[in-house]
This record gives structure tokens, sequence and C-alpha cells, in this order.
């Protein structure tokens, strides 16, 4: 370790002059520290010139944003390790950014559909432009993954607001607790109020005109409510957006997962309960279409959102099925893929600057050139091969 | 009769003493399928270069070579000693298992010694922290390798557990042995990447129970010097 620090400070050795055999030339590192991050930790100001580098996100605000979910499990223990949540500013996000900048509000909401295979970086996208929606003062409406509702319910109980549906009281409470620690702030400030009467039971009645935080604390208090308050919740925050009251941005992780054909509850004659059977999915449904203004709706289709037998293609048209691509329709198609060179060489650098990636030899042209091929520059593969060394 | 099926004949006493008749039996490996002009094939890339460069290649352009082993190849995270190790944690024959979990143990040697390493506030205090885990694994197993063992040896109707010198090859063999039983000992709720990390950060730094265990021998070792000589009879 002393050794290298040494080398490290005396040898700034680039990486384009390093010779391919390294047993007489010392390994040459590329500790150039400001290539692979920016300062800027404004979502709002990134722009293409950002691209392929390193941004900070402090600890409030990933407590703030992301306690409830919406980064990778393993994205979030390795940001813990190497201390510090940074993430890749990357062509999608900043297509995104660029398009949000530039939105019409007075137009109908347009929806974004983020695609690509698995682990290739669109749940840290969609990061991203939570980040951004929070720094330009959007109402988030964030559903960190949408399996969670549907393959791992705890308890699903027949609707206390509509007779063919089904709650899931457990999963409900946890993302009201979700939606009011990311906009606690602002809705407060915003004194947003409900435009109907809502009746729960004899003696539980949130009047018209009442702030939308008292609806919130009925549900966190009252599971068997809680999806019914979500429903009245996001119909009221539909209804203040249209009416410029504020200003709203859907952002669901693994949409394709409401036209799944599969959950994991099942009723007493051993029928399941399909995902469209649930009140959570008409309520975000009726949230991502486009009859409202004043918003915008940005998606993401993945194939591990599907049971395995499901995960052929990871197109939007096959993920989403006849219903779900009517539903979304039109949208604007965003591609999320591999690394390419420029990003590699940065996700890297951050690494070796981290010291994640100990392995000298695994700094070498060689070394890089090896991870390259065996990972397909596919993010997910290349965090998987560089963790052990 | 094929080439592989030439080279793989067990030597007929004959053969050896008509070969290499200077050598005797106990100097080669009595149990390989191959004959003793077989070399042993070179991976390093590095190596190969040297091989090229001094000339040496050149001598071994018709010398047949052994076959290619599944888990050697010139990665630039290829190391011998892990390879081993991996194939000494592995049970019934899955390999991709036994190398998952020694590479999860490695990530956790890595994750604890970087939470160490994080925390220190001076740069005295991080330059002795050490972060690679392959080096963190060899020194773990030289702490764990022990200089004597002790075989049982018949006198006079009773056994005595005699010392006597130790192989490289032995110490390595039990200090990897060694750490790989500890890591599998009962109440299994830490599983064994965890009890790895552990363990190997523990024998890095000269203490935990492998250590102990080597430690043990050598006392043994050092109260039965008396019968040393039982060696030779």
């Amino acid at each position: 370790m002393m050794r290298y620090l040494r080398t490290c400070n005396i040898l700034r050795v680039w990486r384009r002059f390093s010779s391919i055999s390294a047993e007489s030339v010392p390994v040459t590192e590329s500790i150039t520290n400001d290539i692979f991050r920016t300062n800027e930790s404004n979502p709002v100001n990134h722009r293409v010139e950002h691209n392929s580098r390193f941004y900070s996100i402090s600890e409030p605000v990933k407590k703030q944003l992301f306690a409830g979910g919406g980064l990778p499990k393993e994205y979030q223990s390795l940001s813990e390790t190497l201390n510090g949540l940074c993430i890749m500013v990357r062509k999608p996000a900043i297509e995104l950014i660029h398009y949000l900048n530039k939105t019409n509000f007075d137009a109908p909401v347009l929806r974004y559909v983020l695609y690509g295979k698995t682990g290739v970086g669109k749940s840290l996208s969609l990061a991203h432009v939570v980040h951004y929606g929070s720094s330009a003062g959007f109402v988030l409406v964030h559903v960190p993954w949408v399996p969670k509702w549907f393959q791992y319910v705890k308890v699903a109980t027949p609707s206390s607001v509509h007779a063919n549906k089904y709650d899931q009281p457990i999963e409900a409470v946890e993302w009201l607790k979700h939606f009011s620690t990311q906009n606690g702030h602002l809705l407060h400030k915003l004194e947003l109020k409900t435009s109907n009467t809502y009746t729960w039971s004899k003696r539980e009645v949130t009047a018209e005109g009442s702030p939308l935080s008292e609806l919130i604390d009925l549900g966190l208090n009252r599971a068997k409510y809680a999806t019914g308050c979500i429903v009245a919740l996001l119909d009221e925050l539909k209804r203040a957006a249209s009416s410029k009251q504020c200003r709203l941005l859907v952002v669901i992780d693994g949409f394709n997962s409401f036209f799944s054909p599969k959950s994991n509850v099942i009723r007493e004659d051993k029928s399941m309960v399909l995902p469209s059977d649930f009140l959570l999915t008409d309520a975000l449904l009726s949230l991502t279409r486009n009859d409202w203004n004043n918003g915008a709706v940005v998606v993401s289709v993945d194939p591990s959102a599907h049971p395995p037998e499901l995960r052929e293609s990871p197109l939007p048209r096959y993920l989403l099925g006849k219903t779900g691509f009517e539903h979304l329709d039109p949208f604007v198609p965003i591609e999320v893929q591999n690394y390419n060179d420029k990003e590699f060489r940065s996700q890297i650098d951050y690494y070796i600057e981290r010291n994640w990636l100990q392995q000298p030899k695994a700094r070498t042209d060689n070394g890089q050139a090896e991870l390259s091929f065996t990972s397909g520059k596919h993010p997910y593969s290349l965090m998987r091969l560089v963790a052990p060394y | 009769m094929s080439l592989s099926g030439l080279l793989r004949t067990l030597p007929t006493l004959n053969a050896i003493n008509s070969s290499l008749g200077s050598l005797s039996l106990l100097s080669r490996q009595p149990y390989s399928m191959y004959k003793p002009f077989v070399k042993e094939p070179v991976y390093n890339i590095e190596q190969l270069d040297k091989l090229i460069e001094s000339g040496e290649a050149k001598k071994r352009e018709f010398v047949p070579v052994k076959a290619a082993r599944n888990d050697h190849n010139v990665s630039v995270f290829y190391d011998d000693l892990t390879s081993k190790f991996i194939n000494m944690v592995m049970v019934k024959g899955q390999k991709e298992l036994a190398r998952n979990l020694v590479e999860m143990g490695y990530m956790k040697v890595k994750q604890i010694q970087l939470a160490k390493y994080y925390e220190a506030t001076t740069d005295a205090e991080r330059a002795e922290i050490e972060l690679n885990p392959i080096t963190i694994f060899h020194k773990a197993l030289e702490n764990c390798s022990p200089v004597l063992q002790l075989t049982p040896i018949k006198r006079g109707g009773s056994t005595y557990q005699v010392p006597i010198p130790i192989t490289e090859n032995r110490a390595r063999f039990l200090a990897m042995k060694w750490m790989i039983l500890e890591c599998r000992e009962k109440e299994r709720k830490i599983h064994f990447p965890e009890r790895l990390a552990f363990e190997l950060i523990d024998a890095f730094n000269n203490t935990g129970k492998v250590v102990k265990r080597k430690q043990d021998l050598h006392k043994q070792c050092e109260n039965n010097r008396a019968y040393a000589h039982y060696r030779w009879g």
C-alpha cells in the first residue's frame, strides 16, 4: 500500500504511454483527478459536457430521496463501502433532463419510457431524474420498484373502497412514508387542499378543503385505508397539477410489472390475483394516462420485472404487452445502453480512485482491455467482475 | 495409438531405466499419467515473453505439452494460490459455487478494510491498512503455515508423535485446510464468505483461530522434541 502511494505521487505516467507486457515497466495508473468527476451536484445544471462524469449526492439528500428505495441494493451497499454516493451522468439522464427543462407544461403530459437489458443502468438514470425533479421543484410521485408490490406482497386484503379490487395495506403505508419524506417540505409550502370529501367509515371523514397532509397522515396511521388514501392522494395531485397549483413528476421503475400475468397472492379457491386486480394499479395507470398537464411521466421497463418465462426481450412492446403498450402509446422511448469507451474508462478510474479495484495488474492497459472484453462494457457485469479484486 | 495415449502410458520399469537411467524412481511423480519429457504449460504472458526473449521458446517448439487445465488462464486476476484454494473449498465438483464463495470472501475483506481506511484520519494510518485481498490472503497463508509437523512412529509397542520437517506443499496444504475447516465450523448463522473474510484478516494480523492452531502444533512439536531421533530408528 505504501509502495503504491509513493509510486502514485512520483510517477504520474499517463495511460497512453504504458506498454503491454508490464514486467519491466512500472505499473501505470490513471489517477487523473478531474476527468471522471464533476463538482456540479445540482442535476438541474447537468448538460452534455458532464457526460461520463460522476457527481456526488450528499447524505441528507440521499436519505430524503432514497430512504424508501430507488437505488439498486448492490449499488447502495457499494456506495456505502466507497464512502459516498456518486452517480455517473450518462446520456439517457441528460436527454431526459433536457426534455424536462424544455417541456411545454400546458400540453398534455409526455410519457418517457427507459428501456434496456437488465443491469444496464435504468434504475440509476431514474434516480438521477428523481434528484433532478426534487431540485427543480417538482412534486415527486416515485415508485421505486413495482414488482415489490406484486411479487412479494405481504398481505393483500379485499379493498374497502372498491368491491372487486385488492388492497396492499403494508406496501401502501410504506409508500406513503416514502412520499411524505420525499415531498414533505414542498407540500407544506404549496398548501394543497382536497377537492372532495372522503368518507372512510362512520367516524373517519376527510372533509373537502382539508390539507393533503391530513390525507397522508390518515393513511400512515390507518393501514386499512392506506391504499384508499393513495388513490385519493394521486387523484388530488393530478387535479392540482392540471389547475396549475403544483408541478408533478411521476417516476416509476419496473412499469411493465403492472401488466405481468403473475403475482404471489392466491385466493382461497387457488386462483391467482393478477396485478390488474389491485387498486394501486388502477391509481397509477390513471396517473400515467395523458389526460392531464403540467407534469411529466418517466417510466422504465425491465425484463427482470417480469416472471422468468417472460424475459425474452428488453423492448417495450414485448414487456408491456398489448394493453400496456396501448395505455402508454404515444411515448418517447429512450434506450439505455452499455458503457461506451469514455464511460467505461471513467468507471474504472472511479473504482481505482476509491481503492475498490485493487489488483495492480488490472490497472494497466492490458487489464482494462481484459475487463472491457469480459464484461462487454455491461455496467452490472463490470461491477461484479471488479468486486472481488 | 494416439499421441495422447503415447504420452500417457505409465512408464514401465524398463522404460525408466533405459530413458533416464541416472535419475531414481523417487525423483519422478510415479502416478502421473504423462511421460517424464512432457512439459508443463506456461500460461503467464510475461513468462512467455521471457521465454521468447531468452531463446528457450525455440527449444520448446517440438516438445509435447500437458493438456490445458480448465481453471488456468491468462487473466490479470489469475492467482495460483487462489485457484488452489478454490479447488480445496470445492465439494462435489461445484466449482462455480466454490469460486463465488471465495470471491465473495475477497469482496468482504475489501469492504472491511475500506471501512477502516475511510475512518482513518491521518495519511500514516491509511498507509498501514492493507486493502488488496490477494496480498492479505498470501500473508495470511504464510502466517498459518506450520514449520514442523508430527508423524506417528511405532517404537516398542507404543506410538509416539514425532516432529519431522515439513515440505512447502504440505505446509501450504495444512494452512488452507485449517482455514477452510475453521470457516465451516458449527453455528452457520454467519456464512462462509463472511467467516473467510474475518479469518483472513485475523490471520494477516497474526491472530485468530487458525494461527492459534499452527502455534499449538508448534508447541506440541516442541514438547515432543525428545522423540525427534525416532525418525531414524
